[in-house]
């Protein structure tokens, strides 16, 4: 059970770290998506779409690749870090950035489409520079964005597999997150440990999304 | 015209399409898939049977068979859970036989001077990491694991030890340069054509990988199965032989292979 609790910190703090990560990165590329007018639009759209449709193997083997001291990238960041990315928890965190991407900027890009231009038009005219029109009318207006948007991410980290499976070595404490130790206890016919996480993961995240949808709602008959 | 075109047409129904008398699916240890490649080959072209090849860890078969998936034949890499699929009535008792014995091998594709060197050093000196196949689902990389305890070598693989999902996997994570060394399959190796830089372990250094194989009782097809099964006893002993097994009785010698 010990190495299940291991597993269980571990897919938390890859969770949490990259929700938190997407939830820095992810408003800009919304915002782009949401407002710009470039003719490259659909095509970064396209692209950040990309995860949800590609089966997980695919980013799992070109990462492994970009990770591999044999090519270019693995070798960059060889001589800058020391260690390679593979079979680390960073290079998880990387995977999962990209892996749970579209399911955070989506979100947010829907809020920004709706929010109307008269509102920031009015802050324009009482002269609120970019960072105060962020803070006070962008965020609070589109709050419910944010908070699906970090949900959506945080719960989709928790159930990665295919990346994990492919880059990440089954290392306890390091990589081997609850989807993988599932896997494993599945495969060694470990049914009670097997029970114990797929129906921990079905239950919280059943939680996470209702108390989410919830609360939703509420803000709807406000 | 008519009866020719006929005949024509029956004709080349015949020729083009020749009438496979079963197919049978064959679930094989990953270690084994590239030799049952040779095998399937060999048996298709005498039998006119078709077989189809699954393949991944053998705890992960294993898995699979006890849940109904629909195979015919179990290709294990070990002894264990043949015997355990005779005991739960899955699987012909009289047909289990041992068709290949596997060979270990440690395989440092960077390491220098490899042949004047021990593991233990070879690891100290390797900054990347060193993967063997996981132990609870690969009889390998069980095999690694207690080899790796028995010659005292869990202090210097400390930090550096990763595990593939079957002995496969831990191969690609070498050959894709992610890891520095690792215990494969001799076999595979061999297949992958590498032909240095590597370790063949000595047989009696650890506990031998004794490949068993079986028919399962789901199978709807028993004398096409029992025709491969004799097919791998006979003329498939040569094949299995040259691509870097030993069997039962046949000493193995790495000499006979290169």
């Amino acid at each position: 059970m010990s190495s299940d609790l291991t597993a269980l910190f571990l897919t938390l703090k890859l969770a949490l770290l990259t929700t938190v990560v997407l939830l820095i990165i992810g408003p800009f590329i919304a915002w782009w998506l949401a407002k710009s007018q470039s003719k490259f639009r659909p095509f970064f759209e396209a692209l950040v779409a990309l995860p949800l449709v590609l089966p997980p193997t695919v980013l799992g083997f070109y990462l492994l690749l970009a990770f591999s001291p044999n090519y270019l990238p693995g070798q960059l960041w060889q001589s800058i870090a020391g260690s390679s990315l593979a079979f680390s928890f960073g290079g998880l965190l990387i995977g999962s950035i990209i892996y749970s991407l579209p399911f955070v900027v989506q979100p947010l890009q829907a809020g920004f489409v709706t929010l109307g231009n008269k509102e920031l038009e009015a802050a324009d005219t009482l002269g609120l520079n970019r960072w105060r029109k962020i803070i006070h009318i962008i965020v609070p207006m589109t709050k419910r964005s944010f908070m699906l948007a970090a949900v959506m991410g945080f719960a989709h980290t928790l159930g990665e597999f295919g990346v994990v499976l492919m880059i990440g070595g089954n290392i306890p404490g390091e990589t081997q997150v609850l989807a993988i130790s599932l896997f494993e206890h599945v495969e060694a016919l470990e049914y009670q440990q097997a029970h114990n996480i797929a129906a921990g993961l079905l239950v919280s995240s059943l939680v996470m999304l209702f108390v989410i949808y919830s609360v939703l709602q509420k803000q709807d008959h406000r | 015209m008519r009866p020719k075109l006929w005949g024509f047409i029956t004709f080349i129904c015949f020729v083009i399409n020749p009438v496979y008398a079963v197919e049978l699916r064959v679930a094989v240890a990953s270690n084994f898939k590239s030799t049952a490649k040779i095998i399937a080959a060999e048996f298709e072209k005498k039998s006119s049977h078709k077989i189809t090849l699954i393949s991944a860890s053998t705890g992960a078969l294993y898995s699979l068979i006890s849940h109904g998936a629909p195979y015919d034949i179990f290709l294990s890499a070990d002894q264990k859970r043949p015997t355990l699929l005779v005991k739960s009535g899955l699987a012909h008792p009289d047909s289990l036989f041992t068709y290949a014995i596997g060979q270990l091998a440690f395989w440092a594709p960077n390491a220098k001077n490899i042949e004047a060197n021990s593991i233990s050093n070879i690891i100290n000196l390797q900054t990347g990491k060193l993967v063997i196949a996981n132990p609870k689902l690969a009889p390998y990389g069980a095999s690694a694991w207690k080899y790796i305890k028995d010659s005292g070598l869990t202090t210097v693989i400390e930090g550096k030890l990763i595990k593939g999902n079957n002995i496969t996997q831990a191969l690609q994570f070498i050959a894709s340069g992610n890891a520095s060394s690792g215990f494969v399959s001799y076999s595979e190796l061999l297949h992958g054509g590498i032909r240095d830089n590597f370790i063949l372990l000595p047989p009696r250094s650890y506990q031998p990988i004794i490949q068993q194989g079986i028919i399962l009782r789901r199978t709807k097809h028993l004398e096409a199965a029992k025709d491969l099964f004799d097919f791998m006893k006979n003329e498939g002993k040569t094949l299995i032989l040259s691509a870097g097994y030993a069997l039962p009785k046949i000493a193995f010698s790495a000499a006979k292979v290169h």
